[in-house]
């Protein structure tokens, strides 16, 4: 709900400073994910930018108090990652099979290690949208409950409050950063199997 | 039911053209204002409150009656543990510090450099409109200019005209000159003709009359008229 009150609507020619300012964040992650994508997949560039956005303000607004985060549980995650990845995967090995296959064997690797190789290869496939998403919701969770615990700290010790909060500063300001940063890995990387898989 | 309810304040007419779905009426301008953009943010107290809402208060209770509500009200609320102190209200008070931190002290360096960049766009835009209107005018300069330049054509007409007229002249003048030489000529060559002619008659008489003299003399007048000249001569020498 905060999400949608926060996005900036067009109504006039002019932008707004909010306007401008989110115009400008995004002219530059375009930039940003524009370098990761083949050119003639520009167009499917705006799903990972949406991705990211979305993924974004839910671990930012999940730092607000009383909202639930709901990018710390892997349910939500790996249904975002799982359902990408799965379609770039399908499309990888329905398009191109022998491809798909090569990429399996890395390039002079010994002969006896072949067999190895595929399987490693195969678990370092499958293993993608798990790692994403265990990523993500391992980083929230573990921001989270360091906050929960150090304002359970200040609740507990008010005399040292102020020492606690700035500690607690700290930590927000790092949870916030983080935020952003994780969405911004977690669609980057995703851009990036997708660039493989065509 | 709820569109029954709506339509109820809808005109009989107007009901009758929803009924059928015919969207031909015109649109009616409503009376209420245009929205207007403020330019400028609304005031705020402690970096994001609304100013307005402080306001609702100062008629009944002045300048510190807000403040004395939300302290009376807070209290209210902790110590019958309606609102509950847990961790939550911590971090959430954390997270408000390093927001108003931020408001405070990156806001307002943000804020000039956003209105730079929205400035910005509106020269921009601003520009485009300016270097239109500029053209139209240079235009509109132009054809002026267009329109007092063939009003001194009507003039160069006018010489061109003279011009051509006198040349017609001069051409007349010319042929004139040639037909009057030609004539000239002409007459000439006449009047030599007579001439001659007349000088042929006039010496063929002379010759005719000549000869027919020269025929008449008989050999006794021509004696005659020696011995005269004789005679003549004689007395003249003697009378010398």
């Amino acid at each position: 709900m905060m999400s949608i009150i926060i996005f900036p609507l067009n109504y006039w020619l002019i932008p707004s400073r909010f306007n401008l300012l989110f115009n400008k964040f995004i002219f530059i992650l375009f930039n940003e994910f524009s370098m990761s994508i083949k050119k003639k997949n520009i167009n499917n560039l705006m799903i990972f930018l949406s991705l990211m956005f979305f993924i974004m303000f839910m671990n930012f607004f999940s730092l607000f108090p009383y909202i639930f985060s709901s990018t710390s549980h892997l349910l939500f995650n790996l249904s975002l990652s799982l359902s990408l990845w799965l379609s770039f995967f399908i499309y990888l090995i329905y398009n191109f099979p022998i491809n798909f296959l090569k990429h399996l064997v890395p390039l002079n690797s010994p002969k006896p290690l072949m067999n190895f190789m595929v399987i490693i290869e195969l678990i370092s496939l499958i293993i993608r949208p798990w790692t994403l998403s265990i990523r993500l919701s391992s980083n929230l969770i573990s921001g989270h409950l360091i906050l929960i615990l150090l304002s359970n700290f200040m609740m507990n010790w008010i005399s040292i409050i102020p020492i606690s909060m700035m500690i607690q500063n700290m930590l927000l300001i790092l949870e916030i950063s983080m935020s952003m940063i994780q969405a911004y890995v977690f669609s980057i990387l995703l851009s990036l199997y997708f660039n493989e898989s065509n | 039911m709820l569109s029954r309810l709506s339509f109820r304040h809808i005109p009989s007419q107007l009901k009758a053209i929803a009924a059928c779905g015919i969207q031909t009426s015109a649109v009616k301008s409503s009376s209420e204002p245009r929205p207007k953009r403020p330019v400028e943010a609304p005031r705020v107290r402690f970096g994001f409150i609304p100013d307005e809402w402080f306001q609702l208060f100062h008629p009944k209770t002045g300048v510190t009656g807000p403040y004395v509500f939300l302290t009376t009200f807070g209290t209210y609320l902790v110590s019958k543990e309606w609102y509950v102190l847990e961790d939550e209200y911590y971090t959430g008070l954390c997270l408000l510090s390093i927001f108003l931190f931020a408001t405070y002290k990156v806001g307002p360096k943000l804020g000039a450099y956003l209105d730079k960049e929205i400035d910005a766009v509106e020269n921009n835009l601003n520009s485009s409109r300016e270097e239109e209107i500029a053209d139209c005018k240079a235009i509109i300069q132009n054809l002026e200019k267009e329109k007092w330049s063939s009003e001194a054509q009507l003039m160069i007409y006018d010489i061109k005209k003279q011009n051509v007229l006198m040349q017609l002249e001069a051409n007349y003048r010319e042929n004139l000159a040639i037909a009057y030489t030609e004539v000239k000529k002409l007459l000439d060559y006449h009047s030599q003709i007579d001439g001659i002619n007349r000088r042929i008659s006039q010496k063929h008489m002379v010759q005719w009359i000549t000869n027919s003299v020269l025929k008449a003399i008989t050999p006794e007048q021509e004696k005659t008229n020696l011995l005269q000249c004789i005679k003549d001569l004689e007395t003249l020498s003697a009378k010398a």
